[in-house]
């Protein structure tokens, strides 16, 4: 499907925060994506469409400056190299793996999370399997919808929803067994 | 609580794989390329009054210029009036946008939802308003309703949008192996529509025809 990309940045100072974050950032992103790339030309190409996003999504950015923007950029620019990498050695991403791996299970609610501890919940967190982890750190942590997502890596928005559900019940079966 | 917990910790554990790139401090400034430069630029450029949308506007009118000339000489140049121009740039198109709103006020109505569909995801702000639908096949659409104000670029590479003109609306659709993109602005309200979707083409531009 074509993409769609609708007046980017609307404001001086979203401008401005673009050019931040840019400025701040850059060097930092452009390794991020050469570490999975291995190539500064595809590197490159990966940071374009990290700045796409990142413009498209300026909205989602706070201070340019601080730790978590830095986090989300380096993870958006991480994504958007594999995710070029895939489609170079047309792997066709696990979809359909995916669909057939996965059947479903129960979603686990929310607030089942309320009562653990946000630093044991983030450790957890940390070691999910990364086609797990990143969807569901790009929904909760920046709050991106399953199509903002599915289009930032390249995925099905089906596939989004059902990867940020099993990661969740990945967390939840891996904090109940701490608990037995 | 909700997800309050669960996003604090997801926030936590992005900072702690993603934050620290102390590894890179001491690696040489990156030399890119002017091409990746000058597309930076576009983007960081994008804003209303900017330096683009001077150009594209110049662009704008001698586009719409030849354009009346064409109609006027194939003599069907019937009150009709153009509302949206893609400008195309070789591997892209740039939308413009003839008639612009600044705000929305009202949600996205739905006259028309394929059977089967139900409602996924919402969203709302001052600007855009988004509705997500889906069936039990994987089958998908997506609503998007937005301020006009500010046209934007549409990957055309390889692709020739098709225009449709249907009860005074033009409505441009693109289709590609993965599915159909309809765009259009509506004739009461001047907000811009985007519907996409994995569905039929012609299913699709029911939806979008019997959308407000």
């Amino acid at each position: 499907m074509i993409a769609f990309y609708l007046s980017v940045i609307d404001t001086d100072e979203e401008k401005q925060k673009f050019t931040v974050v840019y400025e701040t950032w850059r060097k930092a992103m452009y390794y991020a994506a050469l570490k999975v790339t291995h190539d500064h030309g595809l590197a490159e190409d990966a940071l374009q469409d990290a700045f796409l996003y990142i413009a498209k999504n300026i909205r989602k950015i706070g201070d340019p400056r601080s730790a978590e923007t830095k986090a989300y950029l380096i993870l958006t620019a991480d994504s958007q190299a594999k995710k070029l990498l895939r489609k170079r050695r047309e792997i066709i991403d696990s979809d359909l793996v995916e669909d057939a791996a996965w059947n479903g299970g129960g979603d686990v609610e929310d607030a089942f999370f309320d009562r653990f501890d946000e630093e044991e919940l983030s450790r957890k967190i940390e070691a999910l399997p990364e086609e797990y982890r990143t969807p569901l750190l790009l929904f909760y942590a920046k709050g991106f919808s399953g199509r903002e997502i599915a289009e930032m890596l390249g995925l099905k928005e089906p596939t989004v929803r059902k990867r940020v559900e099993r990661a969740k019940k990945l967390l939840a079966d891996a904090l109940k067994n701490d608990d037995a | 609580m909700g997800a309050d917990v669960l996003s604090a910790a997801c926030k936590r554990a992005m900072i702690g794989l993603y934050a620290d790139t102390s590894g890179y401090d001491g690696m040489p400034e990156p030399e890119f390329s002017n091409e990746f430069l000058q597309y930076i630029k576009k983007l960081a450029s994008h804003v209303r009054g900017g330096k683009y949308r001077r150009l594209t506007k110049t662009a704008k009118i001698i586009l719409i210029a030849a354009i009346l000339a064409l109609l006027a000489a194939l003599s069907v140049f019937a009150a009709k009036e153009l509302r949206i121009l893609l400008i195309d740039h070789g591997v892209g198109s740039y939308l413009d946008v003839e008639k612009r709103s600044e705000t929305l006020s009202e949600g996205i109505t739905l006259g028309y939802i394929p059977e089967g569909f139900s409602l996924s995801e919402e969203y709302s702000s001052a600007h855009v308003k988004t509705k997500s639908y889906y069936n039990s096949d994987g089958l998908f659409f997506n609503i998007m309703k937005r301020a006009s104000y500010g046209g934007g670029d549409i990957n055309t590479e390889g692709i020739i949008p098709q225009r449709k003109d249907i009860n005074g609306i033009e409505y441009i659709i693109s289709s590609d192996d993965n599915g159909t993109v309809i765009i259009w602005i509506s004739a009461t309200t001047d907000c811009l529509y985007d519907v996409n979707g994995n569905l039929d083409e012609n299913e699709l531009l029911q939806i979008a025809i019997h959308c407000e």
